[in-house]
């Protein structure tokens, strides 16, 4: 069939070009002109790019990561003159947990030391470009316990607002605290918040809001 | 609480080898830190409104208080 045929001739034609260009090729090797392949860009070069480059980052940002943890972990050691046990970073959420016993101090009242930490950790992340997110730090889950427990009371107090059908004023707070109360009651379609005075005395109202 | 302060500056500025710490006892009680930093440094150690120097003070008073003291850092520029 004349497809056979043309089907011989093109293989033939084929093996002949593949032998022609390995000709050619031994032809370049030995005039050393191997130069010109390497401005050659096959699809293997690029491949062999971006495998590389992935690796680096992926080794640059653990890299980075090590810094900002044991940045933390020096730091928090050196103010409360004992060990941390454990450092956990959530590189997505920015999140840093610190665990070790006698840590407290690191914490302070009202969190206040472990704010500075936090900020001081935040100019250092951005001077060495370790991270492009905002950090946060959580000391034996100080912020996640205080976290509850202001959730708590915001309920509570809504609930009192509702019940006694009066607003309800509540001692002052920080912004991040303010903050919860009003998240978790913006839910709450029975009740509206605000805040009142200047800082650091801004504090909170719940008003209820009339039934229909 | 000397290499808490050191660590930290020397992490935030631009001229590490340029920052000096002296340490003087005032009473039984109380440190003073004298930090000195090359000239160019002096704004990232004090921050923008002071932020940051207020924040290296907290760090070091919290320091001081877990052992039993206070603690003054005085920037000398």
């Amino acid at each position: 069939m004349s497809d056979n045929t043309s089907m011989e001739e093109a293989i033939s034609k084929f093996v002949e070009s593949l032998e022609e260009e390995q000709k050619n090729d031994k032809l370049l090797e030995s005039n050393n002109i191997k130069e010109s392949y390497i401005d050659e860009i096959t699809e293997d070069y690029y491949e062999e790019e971006i495998f590389e480059e992935n690796n680096y980052d992926t080794v640059d940002n653990k890299e980075k990561s090590e810094k900002i943890k044991d940045f933390i972990k020096k730091v928090i050691a050196l103010v409360t003159n004992s060990e941390v046990s454990e450092v956990n970073f959530d590189e997505t959420a920015g999140k840093i947990d610190v665990y070790g016993r006698d840590l407290g101090i690191a914490i302070g009242k009202n969190g206040k030391n472990m704010e500075a930490i936090e900020y001081i950790l935040n100019l250092y992340a951005k001077r060495k470009d370790l991270s492009e997110k905002n950090l946060t730090i959580d000391i034996k889950d100080y912020k996640k316990k205080k976290y509850e427990a202001i959730k708590n009371i915001a309920l509570k107090m809504a609930g009192k607002a509702i019940k006694e059908q009066k607003k309800i004023i509540l001692k002052p707070m920080p912004s991040y605290e303010r903050k919860i109360i009003h998240d978790v009651l913006s839910e709450n379609k029975e009740v509206k918040t605000k805040s009142k005075n200047k800082e650091p005395y801004r504090r909170i109202i719940i008003y209820p809001l009339k039934e229909k | 609480m000397k290499e808490l302060l050191e660590y930290m500056v020397k992490e935030l500025v631009d001229n590490p080898d340029e920052v000096q710490i002296t340490e003087e006892e005032e009473g039984d009680k109380t440190v003073i830190f004298k930090l000195k930093v090359a000239e160019n440094d002096l704004g990232k150690v004090i921050g923008k409104k002071g932020r940051t120097a207020n924040a290296i003070r907290v760090v070091m008073r919290a320091a001081s208080a877990k052992r039993g003291k206070s603690s003054i850092v005085k920037i000398i520029d």
